[in-house]
Parts: structure tokens; sequence; C-alpha cells
């Protein structure tokens, strides 16, 4: 409890300094976040330079725009979301944003333990392996827990479309791991 | 085979979804770096840009300032330039000549008349008044002499006998443009440019050379202020 307190009150004193458009703070934020932000974009982008970019952007855009967070809420969390929609604009801007409605006809069968001890190398793996608009739906509403209704107008698709690529990417996922636990 | 439910895939995706989301990866080292310049970059331009509306900004009311103050005077030195030209001097050097081979005195002269028309001849003419088109004639009386006494009816005749009618025709120097005034924006300003002209006519008519230096120099003095308004006119429509 003592830590969470503490965390947050370091929170707190980086956002105000960062309003104050303090460097140190900059500094400080960019090395706490950094690492957590890299993975995200990774998640979305794979991990190429296009990452970097979109880190880069991002953390721009974060300090460029601190006066705008309410501190109502977590900073990471907000960091995140603009991360994420930071990656997704690079998505639609490299023209990849494309969602297959191909359905490989797998069945989803019956989720063992196992897969609940799965670690994150291998985890990141299988998501990676998924088709791009699988990929970005599978992440959107299970990593980083938006809903249906948010995704829809995140990628300004249908809500139908996004649950449909999401089932696909859990029958996709499932087979995988199948695959892998045989 | 039996077909997980959501609720199955819900819980496995939390679990999942706490291991990733702590997940850290390598960032590259210059990235700070770039990040720090950049934020460098993005504040220098908003400090120039605040800088230079504000410079802007004092320009304008600056030039608003100036151009209030300038207004009243570029009319008065229009003026001025039209009212002390060269028709009007020589005019009156020639009245003078004239009542001098009459020998009629300096006094008897009364300037009544002064018409204003487009550049054409640019000369003078001596005229009876009765002749003067009305539409164009503009009256400027000056009459410097002391009150008529007692015996008024008999003095006036006799001094209508003797008075001679000077219709004075100023060209102007340079074309009228637009934006210079004329003289019918400003009467009141007008009589009494042209009537301080024809006094010091009237003072050169009577034989007073330090009145004609005065013109002189009036004339010089205008003449600059004309160019250098004209200066900063066009500097101004330049900037503009």
């Amino acid at each position: 409890m003592t830590h969470i307190l503490s965390s947050q009150t370091i929170e707190r004193e980086l956002v105000q300094a960062c309003k104050r458009r303090d460097r140190k703070a900059q500094e400080a934020t960019f090395k706490r976040f950094a690492g957590k932000m890299m993975a995200v974009c990774k998640r979305y982008l794979g991990s190429g330079p296009l990452a970097e970019d979109v880190l880069m952007e991002g953390f721009m855009k974060v300090f460029m725009k601190i006066d705008l967070f309410q501190e109502q809420g977590s900073f990471e969390g907000w960091i995140r979301r603009i991360m994420v929609n930071e990656a997704l604009m690079a998505l639609r801007k490299e023209g990849k944003m494309k969602f297959q409605d191909t359905d490989f006809g797998f069945e989803i069968g019956q989720l063992e333990d196992a897969y609940m001890n799965l670690q994150v190398e291998e985890l990141n793996k299988l998501i990676e392996s998924l088709p791009l608009g699988y990929k970005t739906v599978f992440n959107l509403y299970a990593i980083e827990g938006y809903n249906h209704q948010e995704i829809a107008e995140m990628l300004g698709i249908q809500e139908g479309t996004s649950k449909s690529q999401l089932s696909r990417a859990r029958g996709l996922l499932q087979q995988k791991l199948n695959k892998l636990h045989v | 085979m039996k077909n997980p439910s959501d609720k199955d895939w819900k819980s496995m995706e939390s679990e999942w979804r706490e291991k990733i989301q702590e997940e850290i990866s390598p960032v590259p080292e210059p990235l700070w770096e770039k990040i720090s310049l950049q934020l460098d970059e993005e504040e220098k331009p908003k400090v120039f840009f605040i800088k230079t509306w504000q410079w802007v900004a004092i320009l304008a009311v600056a030039i608003g300032l100036g151009w209030q103050w300038l207004l009243p005077r570029k009319e008065e030195v229009a003026l001025e330039a039209k009212s002390t030209m060269k028709a009007p001097i020589l005019t009156a050097l020639q009245i003078q000549t004239e009542h001098r081979s009459k020998n009629i005195p300096a006094e008897k002269i009364e300037v009544t008349s002064v018409i204003m028309r487009s550049p054409e001849k640019g000369s003078v003419s001596l005229e009876p008044k009765t002749e003067i088109d009305e539409p164009t004639r503009q009256h400027v009386i000056v009459q410097q002499s002391p009150p008529p006494p007692s015996n008024l009816a008999e003095e006036k005749r006799a001094e209508e006998e003797d008075v001679i009618w000077v219709q004075v025709k100023i060209d102007p120097i340079v074309p009228v443009d637009e934006e210079r005034p004329t003289l019918t924006e400003n009467p009141i300003q007008k009589k009494r440019n042209f009537g301080q002209l024809l006094k010091k006519i009237k003072q050169v008519i009577k034989g007073n050379p330090g009145e004609w230096s005065e013109i002189k120099e009036n004339f010089h003095l205008v003449a600059n202020k004309y160019v250098q308004t004209e200066e900063t006119i066009k500097q101004k429509i330049q900037f503009q």
C-alpha cells in the first residue's frame, strides 16, 4: 500500500513537473515508461524501426499535450492510450490496416490450463503470428481491454467486424496453442 | 471437443493481459536524446512565433498611430503645395507690374476671385468679375484696409472706379491623384491658406521685399514637405 501511494505521489509530481516543461522530469518520465511503451508499439507494429519512430512520436505527444491530462486516471494508462493511437495511426499511414474476411474454419476447442502458464515471449510470438487485422483487434480487446464499440470507433469499422475478427483470432490462436502442446 | 465459453477466454485473456502489460522492451539509448532535441526545436519556434506576433502587433499599432498622425499633415502639405505654386507668385509679380504701369496705388488693388482649374495653360489673366464663370468661382476676399471713414458712400464709389479685378488661375505642379485631398474637402482651411497667401501677395505688391523672400522660403519648405510626404506614402504603400 505504501509502495502504491508513493508510486502515485511520484507520478503526480512527475506530471506537475512535466506540465512546467521541466526537462529532467520529462527525461524521468521517459525512462520510467519507455520500456513498457516500447513493448506496446512492438505488439502492434513488430520489432522494426517503425516501432521506435512511433515511440518517439508518442512521447513527443505526451510532453506536448501533458496539459490535457486531467490527473483523474493513471498516468501510465494515459500514455498507453496515446501510444496505441499513434501505433494505429502509423498502421493506417502504412496502408496496412486491412481486415481479412477469410474464415480459417478453426473450431474453438477446449482451453487447456497450461495455456494460462505461457511465458510472455511465447504469447508475443503467438500474437505476432496472427494476420494484422486479427492481431490488432485481439490486442485492443484482450490486452488493452477496450470493448467492441470502442474498437469499432478507433479502427473505423463495424462492431460486427470487430467481433468476427476477435472470434477468428481466438480460433487461430487456439489452433496454434494446440500445436504447441501436442 | 467442447467449445470453450467466452468466460474461459476472458479469464485466460485477463491472465495474459497482466503478463503482457508488465512486459518491458529494451529502448535504444539515443532515443531520449532525439526526443530532447525535438522538444527543443518544438519550443523554439513557439517562442519565435510569439515574438514575431508581438512585433507584428507593435508594428500594426505604430502604423495605425503614424497614419492617424500623418493624415492631417498630409492634407495640410497637399493644400500648401497647391496654394504655393508658380502661378500665384507670377500673378503677384504681374499684378505689381501691371498696377505700376497704370499708376494705380497698391492699396486700391483688391483680389476678389480665385479660380481653381485642372492643369491647362497656367497663366494669369486680369478680367472683370462679371466674366467669371459662376460654377467655378471660389471667392476669397481679402481686405486689409482699415474700416471706411465717415463719408463712406463717396469713398466707396471712388474706390470702385479704381478697383481692378484679378482672376488667378492656379495650376497644380503635379496632376491631382486620388489620395490627395482636394480643396473642397476642407473649405475653411483652404480659405485660410489662400487668405494667408493672398495677404503675402498683397504685401509684395505694396513693395515689401521681405514678404517675397518669405513666400520663396515657404515655397521651398512646402515643396520639401510635399516630397517627404509623397515618399512616406510610397513607403507605406510598398510596406502594405
